[in-house]
């Protein structure tokens, strides 16, 4: 009898339970709900969508023929793929020396002495981050206009009496890339300073000191001790520079929209050439898939190297 | 700046003087050269700013110092011609703010806080879309919106930048919200409160710094893009600030002074929105995020 009672109550109990549980469930689904709908639709649609029409002749609408790999193949072989390949990588160099140098000039604030001078360096070379980065392209395409008379470049070297020197440096094949990579010289403001300086921050006094004590000088230490200590903020930023490159493309359409004569052309701009400048949606869809599977490998080689988002979540689940 | 005094205690010996004299004058080619950086920064921003003051013939005659009188309403033909689209990408980037914040705590209570079937799977799928690059989904996007009748419609950006911007955000309030001290919810658990009761009377006011957060870099993201409303946009008077900077820039051949004035007006809401970002201590949290 009692048995029976006590048999009971352990079952309305794991009944109750269970009813909780179902209930939590129910819960968290509505607080879900909202942002996996949108997901759904904006995200994961899209990018099955996409991945799938990699192996069609698609406009997009109403033609929509099964081509296997050949869009690949076509891809493999497109002349205009291979000048925005190389191009790339004349960019990828340089835009990686470019977010990698203001790490010399986050040393040289750091080892400043004052405090005080070295907020104020810190917040000035910050600053121009205010201005809209699609702003500061098109004041630097004011910088590059060809006309002698209005083109600050031109204007300056004018002043020089560098008059052979003032070209259209927009349109010049052999300048371009190079015109290009020039913008927003030199290269401080931006996220990769804060990272850096951040970085030089979170080193303990204590090592500094008693490098100061060891009569290291600065190079010394910037060599021995800086930069095996902020490594990871370094190849963050390398690595974040590299998935942005393999994208980039708003940049040039804006600055020469791949001119003159492709001397700038770029994978991205490519694909978005092909898909909606060319009604190509299944080979713009190709070559996204072809950036997304080496932005994928990158990224991998991200986590693989810095904290990842995942370690942090593995936290969060312990608590 | 050069006259500061080093205080240097392992340097005391009888050639202190000298030493004294090397690195002051080490200091001073310290800040020249960190001053010469800062000009060089600055240049381009300062021309802008000049430009944007002087009349055609002004600019033609004295290129690199200010002329007078200064051409002030460079900034209201600038002004009549951008305001529209200022409104726009205000209403987008607003819209896109509310919507990311909304769904995104929501999600991120859940995530944090409510222990449910799939939890962990679940937040990998959002988590996975980090690594999706955003260039992948713009066919696929674009031919939705074409779908839903979405084309040439401000709801045309502010939902996928809704969608967009979620994953990044739920990534950060997660952290944030589980961070919180569980003791808070056991209380209101005990005193029989919700899940929303908890989430709307805990949660959401103890994470408004990080909430700031998210939603100014939402409103920076969405508000300096130039290739979605590209895609989406087709008549002038929908244009966001950048579409219209853009076809001022191309209306306005040689007017580079009202055009300058355009490209300042249209600095100063993101120098607003950086500048509060600045005050909410984003600073370090926001490179903590990265890190």
């Amino acid at each position: 009898m009692s048995v029976q009672t006590a048999d009971a109550g352990l079952d309305s109990k794991l009944w109750s339970g269970r009813r909780r549980a179902l209930r939590r469930n129910l819960t968290a689904f509505l607080f879900l709900l909202p942002t996996f709908l949108f997901l759904a639709i904006f995200m994961y649609q899209p990018t099955v969508n996409v991945i799938y029409h990699t192996l069609f002749r698609w406009d997009g609408f109403t033609v929509e023929r099964y081509v296997g790999f050949k869009n690949f193949i076509t891809m493999v072989n497109d002349p205009n793929m291979h000048i925005a390949s190389r191009n790339l990588g004349w960019f990828f160099l340089g835009w990686m020396l470019q977010r990698i140098s203001p790490f010399l000039v986050a040393e040289l604030v750091f080892n400043l002495k004052r405090e005080r001078s070295k907020y104020w360096y810190r917040t000035l070379f910050v600053l121009p981050m205010v201005v809209p980065f699609l702003v500061t392209i098109m004041i630097w395409k004011f910088i590059y206009n060809p006309l002698p008379t209005t083109g600050v470049l031109n204007r300056m070297l004018g002043s020089f009496g560098l008059e052979q020197w003032q070209t259209a440096w927009l349109s010049e094949p052999s300048l371009v890339i190079l015109a290009l990579l020039f913008v927003s010289f030199p290269w401080i403001s931006g996220w990769p300073f804060m990272i850096f300086y951040a970085g030089l921050q979170q080193i303990p006094s204590e090592v500094l000191d008693a490098s100061v004590m060891d009569g290291c000088n600065v190079w010394q230490r910037m060599v021995r001790i800086d930069i095996p200590l902020v490594v990871t903020s370094i190849q963050l930023v390398a690595i974040q520079t590299m998935i942005g490159i393999i994208q980039e493309f708003a940049f040039v359409l804006i600055m020469t929209a791949g001119g003159p004569a492709k001397a700038s052309l770029v994978p991205g701009l490519l694909l978005f050439m092909a898909a909606f400048r060319g009604d190509q949606m299944g080979y713009g869809a190709t070559i996204g898939v072809t950036m997304f599977i080496a932005i994928f490998i990158l990224t991998l080689l991200s986590f693989r190297y810095t904290t990842s988002p995942f370690a942090r979540t593995r936290r969060t689940r312990e608590t | 700046m050069t006259g500061q005094t080093v205080d240097r205690p392992f340097t005391s010996s009888p050639d202190a003087a000298p030493v004294e004299l090397g690195a002051r004058f080490k200091s001073a080619l310290h800040h020249a050269l960190l001053l010469f950086l800062l000009l060089l920064t600055f240049f381009p921003f300062f021309i802008a700013i000049l430009t944007s003051l002087k009349s055609f013939q002004q600019l033609l005659s004295n290129f690199w110092l200010p002329a007078f009188p200064l051409q002030l309403h460079n900034y209201v033909m600038a002004w009549n011609e951008i305001y529209r689209s200022i409104i726009n990408s205000s209403l987008v980037s607003l819209g896109a703010v509310a919507g990311v914040l909304l769904c995104a705590s929501l999600a991120s209570y859940a995530f944090a806080r409510i222990d449910f079937a799939w939890r962990d799977g679940a937040y990998y799928l959002v988590l996975s879309l980090l690594m999706i690059p955003g260039v992948l989904t713009l066919i696929g996007r674009y031919l939705l919106i074409v779908q839903f009748g979405l084309m040439n419609s401000l709801w045309g950006l502010i939902l996928p930048y809704i969608a967009g911007g979620l994953a990044f955000a739920v990534f950060l309030l997660t952290g944030f919200f589980s961070d919180l001290p569980e003791e808070l919810f056991e209380a209101a658990r005990m005193d029989g409160g919700t899940e929303l009761q908890m989430y709307r009377l805990i949660a959401l006011p103890l994470s408004r710094p990080i909430m700031a957060i998210v939603g100014l870099l939402t409103f920076l993201s969405t508000w300096g893009d130039y290739v979605w409303p590209l895609l989406v946009l087709r008549s002038p008077e929908k244009f966001t600030l950048m579409l219209g900077l853009a076809k001022f820039t191309g209306n306005s051949q040689v007017m580079f002074g009202p055009l300058m004035a355009g490209y300042v007006i249209a600095s100063v809401p993101t120098a607003i929105i950086i500048i509060l970002m600045m005050r909410t201590f984003a600073g370090a949290a926001l490179v903590g995020a990265f890190k």
